[in-house]
């Protein structure tokens, strides 16, 4: 059954007010991409709820009349997972973004889930508490958007991902039910119904709140900056620092290329005659951060460390930070865009891999800047471009999958953070045997049914397995899929 | 489904697996990830059940015996990975391990195969370092219900390629499919390990002093307060490992704030071997334990203190084991006594852990049986029991795999109608 969209329109606008249905162009055209600006689709219509009773509602009038729907965080998604492929209704989650409790004694959070992540962080730290999983886009993405895709970071290497911090979750289903899933003690019975949920990118309904864990502020942190003549040395130096059963908080790698990027952007004085460049923290008691370091720096050193520098105060340790973080802004100094892969491989074939990445970069004549979590061998080749140069933009996508190809060959996974998206999931197939793929998305039916909450995500679909890259850009520029 | 007598399935099996007989059940001795995908495929296509000890069996099923299934496939000392069969038991990984100074780091008795924890998602004292034995599961090899096989991650420590298959077959409980191998994460083995036995008489002293290590120590191994029927009182066993000098470091710190306290403190300076004993001696879902009523309950930290307070005055209580790990918020009690608390006890049970925002699952050991599951499910979740319902149509649809969460009277929907 269809509906007329100025029917929509009313039903919504009852259920959130006038003031927050929106189907004005320009305001539209403000949502129809994400952080893969290479893919574009507009939504047929934005409503923005305020509560999970709203949420639940509009989703209701959605089921009802089997319109599609889509949540959307702060759009910083890196794999166009907020498109709506077949146009239908964004519900933004920008006005859900309050900090409902933080109780300090059971060192967990319940937030709504449009919460930006470092607002929350903000809040813990005055308890001496952090939420671990921290994005570089943690100034800008919703805990909503983390739980989606299962969000890492840099200091995930020690403390573990999004996954690993969501204790309970409360979920408006496809169907418009609400339900609470797990809880305060972090269980579910049986069925791990969170940690199915987390990760599912938006496809399995919206979560509306979350309850997280908590983690109490090492006694001590420090960081290193490691700087290496040879590539081969750096990655080395990350085989060895996890072979030998050391626990860094986070093992970040900045290639060259991306260092100097950084130097302009940032000032931050990186040293520029290396080939690469790793930033090292540890922290823990102030008994093992010692014992640690002695253990690290012996590993750097027996890798032929050029330069070491040491952050031990709280504003030095943040400004590297801020400048790893900052490292695909300052891309943007060189070309206006940039498509990244986020493939993660063994970390012993690190070498192997980023060389065949600098070979494909030559073959393709582009620009890649490599800045990644080594520590969870977690790549992020960016390759530099201008979407405006047709030619360049398919030479981008050819080195990419071929880069993607070589990660796959090694035992890799394509996807480690910034999930599948409508941007990975034609690669999906080869990862994955057809019926492999069938066995998974037996769970999107579980879920939902009707095929409504985020559609086209994750699997091939529109020619199936088969799905032809390089028509898929152009097919989505075809903006508002005119589904109403 | 409509049952059969497994004579169909035996018929058509390859000669080359072995079949034997289990207590007058047909028991199919598995060898390899293969075997059981046409194990499960055949019993689809004659509609027979398959049952894998100590799951609820419907009648005429045939048991799968994974013992032979118990091959390290693969171990990466560098990425601290190993792939395994999931028939291995515990103590044939940490033998495998040991030469490489590594150690699965999740603790139970050592005769379990890792396929029984995972299934379970078994508690382990250590979680209390460790968390989620699910947090160190990479990658698995696992056949669906109907007979599908399906391999999801790998020696990789980080993924979110699709759905995480890993977190619908880890833990429950063999309804939706069988693990056949596994990728599982490692950790070094530690330079230094101490293990302290705290004996107090009372419980509020022993809470007391347990909150104090608590907040004394960022990252025991362990720390547990449990009460044996053997012994008198209460117990609190606490481990520290790492660095020699941080474990020293926190040993004297243990002293120092427990020296003046009325408590009989025990080092146990064999750590290794006493340890070992009491893993096992609290490895509570044992199937060795005859007609024991399991109670698993897990409290927000928050209101974690004020438990026993509330449920120990209870007359039933009295006949209970009682364990408190820490950090998995997770309470354990045991009934091994014949004074079994009626339904209506522990509908009561269950309704008050809920108003401290808590879970509570019970289970019969060892075989608990379909009927309990029926029985005790009386007001699951709709919406949760409509997915539960959709999953076993998606994965189990013949019912072949066993239909019921050994777990009854669980909280929050779950196994069981
Ligand atoms: C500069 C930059 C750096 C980045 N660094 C990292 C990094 O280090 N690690 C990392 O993991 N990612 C990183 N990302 C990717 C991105 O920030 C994350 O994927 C983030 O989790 C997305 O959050 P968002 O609020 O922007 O979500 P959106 O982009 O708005 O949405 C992402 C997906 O989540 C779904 N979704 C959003 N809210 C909900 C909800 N409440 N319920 C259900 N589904 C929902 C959407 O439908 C969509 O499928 C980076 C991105 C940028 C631009």
């Amino acid at each position: 059954m269809t509906i007329k969209l100025s029917a929509l329109v009313r039903s919504f606008r009852q259920i959130v007010g006038r003031e927050f249905v929106h189907r004005e162009p320009e305001v539209l055209a403000t949502y129809e991409s994400d952080g893969c600006v290479l893919m574009k689709a507009r939504p047929d219509l934005v409503v923005l709820p305020n509560s999970t009773q709203e949420v639940a509602a509009i989703i209701q009038v959605c089921y009802e009349h089997k319109v599609p729907f889509v949540a959307r965080g702060s759009g910083t998604g890196l794999s166009g997972g907020v498109l709506p492929m077949q146009g239908g209704v964004f519900i933004g989650m920008s006005r859900m973004n309050r900090i409902l409790e933080i109780n300090p004694d059971n060192r967990t959070a319940t937030v709504e889930t449009g919460v930006i992540n470092a607002w929350l962080n903000r809040e813990a730290r005055s308890y001496n508490l952090f939420y671990a999983p921290d994005p570089s886009s943690q100034a800008a993405c919703t805990l909503g958007g983390n739980i989606a895709e299962n969000a890492g970071g840099i200091h995930c290497m020690k403390y573990g991902v999004t996954m690993d911090h969501i204790l309970g979750l409360e979920i408006v289903t496809p169907e418009g039910d609400i339900v609470w899933v797990g809880g305060e003690h972090g269980y579910s019975d049986g069925t791990d119904w969170v940690g199915l949920f987390v990760g599912s990118e938006g496809t399995f309904g919206i979560a509306t709140k979350a309850i997280v864990r908590l983690t109490p502020l090492p006694e001590k942190t420090k960081v290193f900056l490691a700087a290496f003549n040879r590539l081969e040395d750096s990655t080395d130096a990350v085989a060895s620092i996890i072979a030998s059963g050391l626990k860094p908080a986070a093992l970040e790698f900045i290639d060259e290329f991306t260092v100097k990027a950084v130097n302009q952007a940032f000032d931050i004085g990186f040293p520029e005659t290396s080939e690469a460049v790793l930033l090292v923290e540890l922290d823990g008691s102030a008994q093992t951060v010692a014992l640690d370091e002695t253990r690290l720096l012996a590993i750097l050193q027996s890798h032929s460390v050029s330069q070491l520098r040491m952050a031990e105060d709280e504003k030095e340790r943040l400004k590297l930070w801020k400048a790893r973080k900052g490292a695909v802004a300052a891309y943007g100094r060189i070309l206006p865009a940039f498509y990244l892969h986020d493939c993660v491989i063994p970390r012993s074939e690190l070498t192997h891999v980023l060389r065949q990445i600098q070979a494909i970069g030559e073959k393709y004549n582009v620009i890649i800047g490599n800045v990644f979590h080594a520590g969870d061998g977690n790549l992020h080749p960016n390759i530099l471009l201008d979407p405006k140069d047709a030619d360049m933009t398919k030479r981008v996508l050819d080195a990419g999958e071929e880069m993607l190809e070589v990660c796959l060959s090694v035992g890799g996974v394509l996807s480690g953070e910034h999930g599948i998206g409508i941007e990975k999931a034609h690669f999906m197939a080869r990862q994955f045997s057809e019926a492999e793929l069938d066995v998974m998305q037996r769970l999107k039916r579980v879920f939902d049914p009707a095929g409504l909450s985020n559609p086209e995500k994750i699997f091939p679909t529109r020619t199936g397995c088969g799905e032809i890259r390089k028509g898929l850009p152009e097919k989505i520029l075809q903006t508002g899929a005119g589904w109403i | 489904m409509q049952m059969t007598t497994p004579i169909a399935l035996l018929d058509q099996l390859p000669k080359r697996i072995p079949v034997s007989q289990d207590d007058g059940m047909a028991c199919i001795a598995v060898q390899s990830h293969d075997d059981v995908v046409q194990t499960v495929q055949l019993a689809n296509q004659t509609q027979t059940p398959v049952s894998l000890s100590p799951y609820p069996a419907n009648l005429g099923a045939v048991l799968l015996d994974f013992q032979k299934l118990n091959q390290v496939i693969r171990h990466r000392p560098e990425e601290f990975l190993i792939t395994v069969e999931t028939g291995i038991t515990l103590e044939k990984l940490a033998q495998r391990l040991e030469p490489f100074n590594q150690r699965f780091p999740f603790v139970y008795n050592p005769s379990r195969t890792m396929l029984q924890v995972l299934a379970e998602e078994t508690p382990s004292l250590a979680g209390t370092r460790y968390g989620r034995l699910k947090q160190f599961v990479t990658g698995i090899h696992a056949v669906t219900g109907d007979g599908e096989p399906i391999h999801y991650g790998g020696e990789v420590v980080k993924n979110v390629t699709g759905y995480d298959m890993c977190k619908l077959f880890v833990g429950s409980q063999h309804r939706f499919g069988l693990l056949t191998q596994v990728t599982l994460k490692l950790d070094p083995v530690p330079e230094a390990s101490r293990a302290f036995l705290f004996h107090i008489e009372d419980l509020q002293p022993a809470m007391e002093l347990l909150h104090k290590l608590k907040r004394l120590l960022p990252h025991p191994e362990m720390l547990a307060l449990f009460r044996t029927k053997k012994t008198f009182g209460w117990q609190i066993l606490l481990t520290l490992s790492g660095y020699k000098q941080s474990v020293q470091i926190e040993s004297d710190r243990v002293h120092d704030a427990t020296s003046h306290l009325n408590s009989d403190l025990q080092e146990l300076f064999l750590a290794p071997k006493a340890l070992e004993q009491w893993v096992q001696r609290l490895d509570w879902l044992s199937p060795e334990e005859p007609h024991a009523l399991v109670i698993q309950v897990m409290l927000p930290e928050k209101v974690w203190m004020d438990f026993p307070y509330r449920f120990m005055g209870l007359p039933w209580m009295k006949s209970a084991d009682v364990l408190m790990p820490l950090n998995t918020q997770q309470l354990m009690l045991r009934w091994i006594s014949v004074n079994i608390p009626s339904d209506y006890d522990l509908l009561f049970f269950k309704a008050q852990v809920e108003a401290m925002g808590g879970f509570a699952r019970i289970r019969r050991a060892p075989i608990p049986s379909p009927v309990d599951a029926v029985a005790f499910n009386r007001q699951p979740n709709p919406v949760l029991r409509r997915w539960e319902s959709r999953l076993r149509q998606a994965y189990n649809p013949n019912g072949i795999l066993p239909e019921y969460s050994p777990w009854i009277l669980p909280t929050q929907g779950g196994g069981g109608q």
